[in-house]
């Protein structure tokens, strides 16, 4: 896991108070919804207000590859380093 | 039994539907949905998967047209909708994405890859049709089927009609899925009867409604939810102007209204409503803390508790909610009764939770609990399990086979022993104080 791999699964489990869940238990390549971390669509908010905050972008569900971005933690980590600001 | 027309509306030439690429005109919609009914499998029921709003509206519309009944999952679910199709086996589903249903007859519709056109025809539509099945997510994980006739959806759509008088100066935005009573009454039913013009996508991010809201020079309604609402005012974008903002699904406090009201310069309503009834009466969350009934809607209080008295709703549904009426038109809720529970719209009965959570091997012992949250914040459960073998990660993979993701408990807690009394209950009092040191440790 990268760096910022591990800076955006902190802060994964941190917003989304995933009490029992290690950074070491997240498979960076691993599905974050429905199976792997079981997040919704309620912790996707959360998450993108979380972004919107840190990172300085907003997150859109209409970009084409929206199902990817929220796929698995390196694609959400690989779309944060994309487009953040500065 | 009077036949209602399909659409009540006869301004053929005006925008019906908008989408960030196209706009389509009534004439358009009605060449689409005339289209698509001549060539949907034939089913008696038509489960109508679509995600966004524009199809799933032309769907809507031509399922109606060829006579077939609309079954409205909770959610999309893959158990979910195997599960419908398994209950009803002459159905087949009408979607819009790739996800493919294993077994199921699949029918794909896109409006952007139809033909075009456009025409005046409006077909009669029997009242006595049934015309949806709207599922919640049931008590037992099964879905349970509310059954709407189409002469009821069009009497229900006009009282929330004389409540807000929409005109062809407006445009409607929803976060809300169409599927669900609330998004089905006002982004479906709602513009197939009055001249307004609304978002045919499904705006799901701050920044994806801000844009909705922008696609119209008309002054947007947004029909959201009190989770949409906290995020959007904790998201800092700058709002184009609004006509109102309307909340459902889960009170409001009046705190979030006002901050609400503030952040988008707008006024703020809120609609008190259930899938059996559909929405029956609204309030000014700011100024009024007591709901209005809708025209013509009646709460009965008897001993099976409250029933409401409509035109529209001839079973007399019962509302699952602790009411207390101030007079006729008045009335004041105050959550809900017995043991069921609400988690971002969706309901679900704890005892049946705790049944699930017991029967899964390896658990000794175990209870569901609903997180007092912040103000606007979602309440999420949490479980406290009694387990030798089994550990967190183990007990949520059972439980995701079989509950909607918004109960999954969160956190999971292990301890040894639940503080149960001598009649085998766990005072209430006692489990927030096992909670409050849970979530401290």
């Amino acid at each position: 896991m990268s760096e910022f791999e591990n800076e955006i699964a902190e802060m994964i489990i941190e917003v989304l108070n995933l009490e029992d869940i290690s950074v070491d238990g997240i498979d960076a390549e691993a599905a974050l919804f429905g199976e792997g971390l079981c997040l919704d669509s309620i912790d996707a908010l959360e998450l993108a207000l979380v972004i919107s905050q840190r990172y300085g972008f907003q997150v859109k569900a209409d970009d084409a590859d929206n199902k990817n971005i929220f796929s698995s933690l390196r694609a959400l980590a690989g779309h944060i380093e994309a487009n953040r600001a500065g | 039994m009077n036949p209602y027309p399909l659409i009540a509306r006869n301004d053929f030439d005006r925008v019906w539907i908008i989408t960030a690429e196209d706009q389509l005109t009534v004439g358009e919609v009605l060449f689409q949905a005339r289209t698509l009914s001549q060539q949907l499998p034939d089913h008696p029921c038509c489960l109508l998967l679509c995600e966004q709003r524009i199809n799933f509206i032309i769907g809507f519309l031509a399922a109606l047209w060829r006579g077939q009944t609309v079954l409205l999952p909770p959610n999309r679910l893959l158990n979910v909708t195997l599960s419908l199709l398994d209950d009803y086996p002459d159905s087949y589903c009408l979607t819009d994405t790739d996800a493919g249903v294993c077994d199921a007859e699949l029918f794909r519709y896109d409006y952007g890859t139809a033909v075009q056109g456009s025409i005046t025809e409006v077909p009669l539509i029997d009242s006595t049709q049934q015309a949806c099945l709207v599922f919640t997510s049931g008590s037992t994980g099964k879905p349970v089927a509310n059954a709407k006739l189409w002469g009821d959806l069009v009497r229900g759509a006009r009282l929330l009609q004389l409540r807000y008088g929409f005109t062809e100066k407006d445009y409607l935005v929803a976060t809300v899925p169409p599927q669900h009573m609330y998004g089905l009454e006002t982004t479906v039913l709602l513009p197939m009867m009055n001249p307004v013009s609304v978002y045919g996508g499904m705006p799901f991010f701050p920044e994806d409604i801000r844009q909705a809201l922008s696609l119209s020079s008309k002054p947007a309604t947004l029909f959201t939810t009190p989770l949409h609402l906290r995020i959007c005012v904790q998201a800092r974008l700058s709002w184009p102007e609004l006509r109102q903002l309307i909340s459902a699904t889960a009170p409001l406090s009046r705190e979030d209204g006002i901050r609400a009201e503030r952040e988008f310069c707008a006024g703020l309503g809120e609609i008190y409503g259930s899938t059996e009834t559909g929405a029956i009466a609204s309030r000014n969350t700011v100024n009024e803390q007591s709901w209005t009934l809708y025209d013509d809607v009646k709460l009965l209080f008897d001993e099976s508790g409250v029933r409401v008295l409509a035109r529209h709703l001839p079973h007399r549904p019962i509302l699952s909610d602790r009411i207390e009426a101030l007079d006729d038109e008045h009335f004041l809720m105050y959550g809900r009764t017995s043991d069921m529970m609400k988690v971002a719209g969706k309901r679900v009965s704890l005892a049946d939770l705790n049944h699930k959570l017991n029967a899964i091997q390896g658990v000794e012992d175990g209870v569901f609990m609903q997180v007092e949250a912040a103000s606007g914040d979602v309440s999420r459960l949490c479980a406290v399990i009694v387990s030798a073998e089994l550990s967190q990660a183990d007990v949520i993979n059972v439980l995701r086979q079989q509950i909607d993701p918004v109960f999954l408990p969160r956190p999971v807690f292990k301890v040894d022993t639940l503080p149960r009394n001598e009649t085998g209950k766990i005072p209430r009092s006692e489990m927030v104080k096992l909670l409050s040191i849970l979530m401290d440790r």
